[in-house]
């Protein structure tokens, strides 16, 4: 018996739902933040992180494909400079940079059936209606679990968890932990493996994270699902939770993320933003200072080079939680 | 008579001008091009210009922009800024005679030609978009002094398969307060299905979906402009817009053509650099573009016939992508040997002839999802080596622009391209916004791509399409 053809992607707003449904095997991937060598070679004015995920996942042999989307100039470039060279079929999906559009709904409605036709190629099937709505219920339940437990909604863990759960084998919960500290917001980009140590550094130096709004943190899990649309119209309902949900630095306009940030801030109790960015990512650093004044809470700007985050930052990340507590 | 022609500076276009004056037939923004000193354009003094009277226009024209906006404004019409699309969106706003569109874009080249004096970057630096970005960041400043054009009454921005740059800048410029009409361009991917391929002008595909939901986006900014104005836009105003639209871009067609395939180079490469950048805005009068075009022409096609022209037939054919930030280095590929034969300044879709076949918003929709830079680096690089081989170029720049996020990637996978379907040899250079400390080391790389040209020069028709010959 073959097995289900696993997809690796980075962005939140593929739907594991979509590939699963279409019986392949969805791979949340957060490089471990070791570049590796393939694909990509180093040149000055590449992403690290990019780098990171294509030669890592392009080298991973139990992944057969990749799936990057348009969300930054990075990924999106990546496919062109793979286009040649990747062993592995590549799908750039268009994610809407828009979202008060029907136009741009339903741009995303087409790339979702377009990522569906790729899926089909690479020797998955097209789901029924009632397929999709199983499998969106199953993850969905799995998510529930996950964000039941903080502790599993960040950085590794949270990846760990979701893979875990897409494969069939959601892994147990780890112990809560009881830590005191500053609460802290980790904000930003993407964060591989390597990078995800911040979160241990801010704990050692006196802070506790009390929510993971990167990239591939708990800001890209999708919506709840309407349930009493999901009988009827699945795939509207699988856009609505992650087109409609999603709120990220690269939408036009992005004030969602701005009341988002500004809700969970005041929520959360959040006392200080640690605001994570890969050198190169535009979208975040211009950003950076419209956080700091709007949210109201400090904020230190860090950035990342794909080496070694915590290192490099250590002596910021410190002074910046003394001067917090 | 033939001869070869001298490029002027400034103070020698004055003393030039005082002989002519009497002669010259001018349009009220005529006069002498000294007089922009006086604003602060200072890096004028650094360059050498075309000896014409054509040219003469052309400048006062292009540097004289912001006086029509100022006049547009006290005349009641209403100004829309439109940004990034380059080229599709001023056509629906000047189907309405009572708009004018700019692009506020424009001021990347305000920290060049004013030589920083502006403080447009430190004052993009101080809103946290430092070197980092690209030199379009000097946009930020602009909007703060309201120094270099008036603030417009709509703003537009195309959002999508667009480079972060600019998306960061712009959602920056919303942030301070200024209010952005988004509209999506989807990144063109290639169409399997040929019942579903659309063919662009220019010669891409788009998926059918594509063209009709970027159809429905400008259908939806043509409401914003008539809600603006309070004026309806019917399909023959477009269908006049775009007639308009494609009298600029024949004419640009034509002097293209001509200058970069005459045997010795009728116009130099900043005064044609000047003029492609009109087919995308109009430099805020349309038909004026079409008049400073037209005396364009008339120049290159007398000098082609009495056989004058610039740098000698030996001058090695230069194909260059991207626009530069500090124009300066346009001249100094002419010092090292070379000359414009060919370009790809990031709009080769605003220099293509719209259908007029089509529904005009369709046929508006097309040309937009022609945009270069939306699709694959390869299509791209397609684009280039045609046209490398229509214009007969010998050597390629790729002028990486600083701080852009897509030029790490693309500028080598367009030379790549071009070094296996050409053969040609190319150089990356990146330029910033005043090049004096790197001049000498950029002079040496010019030099060394003119000289490696030379050696290999290919005989014109074994580049030149058949077509062509």
């Amino acid at each position: 018996m073959t097995r289900a053809k696993r997809f690796a992607y980075s962005a939140p707003f593929v739907p594991a739902e979509w590939i699963a449904a279409h019986g392949c095997l969805p791979r949340f991937h957060r490089p471990s933040g070791v570049i590796t060598d393939g694909p990509i070679d180093d040149r000055a004015g590449l992403c690290a992180y990019m780098r990171a995920f294509v030669n890592e996942v392009s080298a991973d042999s139990s992944i057969d494909g990749l799936i990057l989307t348009t969300t930054c100039d990075q990924m999106r470039r990546a496919v062109d400079l793979i286009a040649d060279g990747s062993a592995k079929p590549v799908f750039l999906m268009h994610v809407p940079t828009t979202w008060q559009t029907s136009t741009a709904y339903q741009y995303y409605l087409d790339e979702l059936d377009r990522l569906g036709r790729f899926l089909v190629d690479q020797g998955g099937s097209t789901p029924s209606n009632g397929e999709l709505i199983d499998v969106m219920r199953g993850f969905e339940r799995g998510r529930q679990q996950i964000v039941a437990t903080p502790e599993r909604c960040r950085g590794q863990a949270l990846s760990t968890a979701l893979n875990g759960l897409f494969e069939g084998a959601l892994p147990p919960a780890p112990p809560t932990e009881v830590r005191r500290g500053v609460p802290i917001a980790v904000l930003g980009g993407p964060l591989s493996k390597t990078d995800c140590q911040l979160f241990e550094l801010i704990h050692a130096e006196g802070g506790t994270v009390l929510l993971d709004g990167t990239e591939n943190g708990e800001r890209g899990l999708p919506g709840k699902f309407n349930a009493r649309q999901l009988a009827g119209e699945p795939l509207q309902v699988l856009a609505d939770a992650y087109f409609g949900s999603i709120v990220d630095v690269f939408q036009r306009p992005n004030n969602r993320l701005f009341a988002w940030l500004k809700g969970q801030v005041k929520e959360r109790g959040i006392e200080g933003i640690v605001l994570v960015r890969y050198v190169w990512c535009d979208c975040w650093h211009a950003e950076v200072q419209r956080i700091r004044e709007w949210v109201g809470v400090p904020l230190v700007d860090i950035d990342l080079n794909g080496i070694d985050g915590a290192a490099r930052n250590t002596t910021r990340i410190a002074a910046f939680l003394e001067a917090l507590r | 008579m033939s001869g070869v022609l001298r490029q002027l500076s400034i103070s020698e276009w004055d003393e030039r001008y005082d002989r002519l004056k009497d002669n010259l037939k001018e349009p009220a923004y005529g006069g002498p091009l000294g007089r922009h000193l006086s604003d602060g354009d200072f890096r004028l003094n650094s360059i050498k210009f075309d000896n014409s009277a054509a040219a003469l226009r052309l400048w006062n024209f292009l540097l004289t922009e912001e006086e029509r906006l100022a006049e547009a404004r006290r005349d009641g019409k209403k100004l829309v800024g439109t940004m990034k699309d380059l080229g599709t969106v001023p056509i629906i706003a000047y189907a309405d005679p009572d708009v004018v569109a700019f692009y506020p874009d424009g001021a990347w080249w305000i920290p060049c030609v004013m030589e920083l004096s502006a403080g447009l970057l430190d004052i993009a630096d101080s809103l946290g978009i430092d070197e980092s970005f690209c030199p379009v960041r000097a946009m930020l400043g602009a909007f703060v002094t309201e120094a270099h054009f008036p603030l417009p009454d709509l703003l537009i921005c195309s959002a999508g398969a667009i480079c972060d740059d600019f998306s960061a800048i712009a959602q920056r410029l919303a942030g301070l307060g200024h209010e952005i009409e988004w509209w999506e361009i989807p990144h063109r991917h290639p169409v399997r299905d040929p019942l579903e391929r659309v063919a662009l002008p220019g010669g891409f595909f788009a998926h059918r979906r594509q063209v009709e939901g970027v159809t429905a986006e400008l259908e939806r900014l043509k409401k914003i402009v008539e809600r603006l104005t309070g004026n309806p836009l019917g399909e023959e105003q477009l269908r006049g817009s775009i007639t308009a639209a494609n009298t600029v871009r024949e004419r640009l067609a034509e002097l293209r053509q001509r200058v970069f395939t005459a045997p010795i180079c009728p116009m130099p490469a900043l005064e044609m650099l000047v003029a492609e950048m009109l087919a995308i805005h109009y430099c805020s009068d349309r038909d004026e573009t079409v008049a400073v075009l037209d005396e364009m022409l008339e120049t290159v096609d007398r000098r082609i016939a009495e056989g004058e022209g610039y740098f000698g037939a030996e001058a090695v054919r230069v194909f260059w992508i991207n626009p530069v930030a500090d124009l300066v280095a346009m001249n100094l590929l002419e010092e090292c040997g070379g000359r414009i034969c060919g370009t790809e300044y990031l709009f080769s879709h605003a220099l293509d002839p719209i259908p007029t076949d089509l529904p005009p918003l369709e046929a508006l929709a097309q040309m937009a999802l022609a945009d270069p830079m939306i699709g694959p680096a390869q299509d791209r690089a397609r684009r280039v080596v045609s046209d490398i081989r229509r214009f007969g170029s010998q050597a390629v720049i790729i002028s990486k622009i600083p701080g852009a996020s897509h030029c790490a990637a693309e500028g080598a996978i367009i030379a790549d391209v071009v070094r296996e379907q050409c053969a040609l040899p190319v150089l990356e250079i990146e330029v910033p916004p005043i090049s004096d400390s790197v001049r000498s080391s950029l002079r040496t790389r010019l030099e060394a791509l003119v000289e490696a040209a030379a050696s290999v020069r290919p005989h014109r028709d074994d580049v030149l399409d058949k077509d062509e010959r």
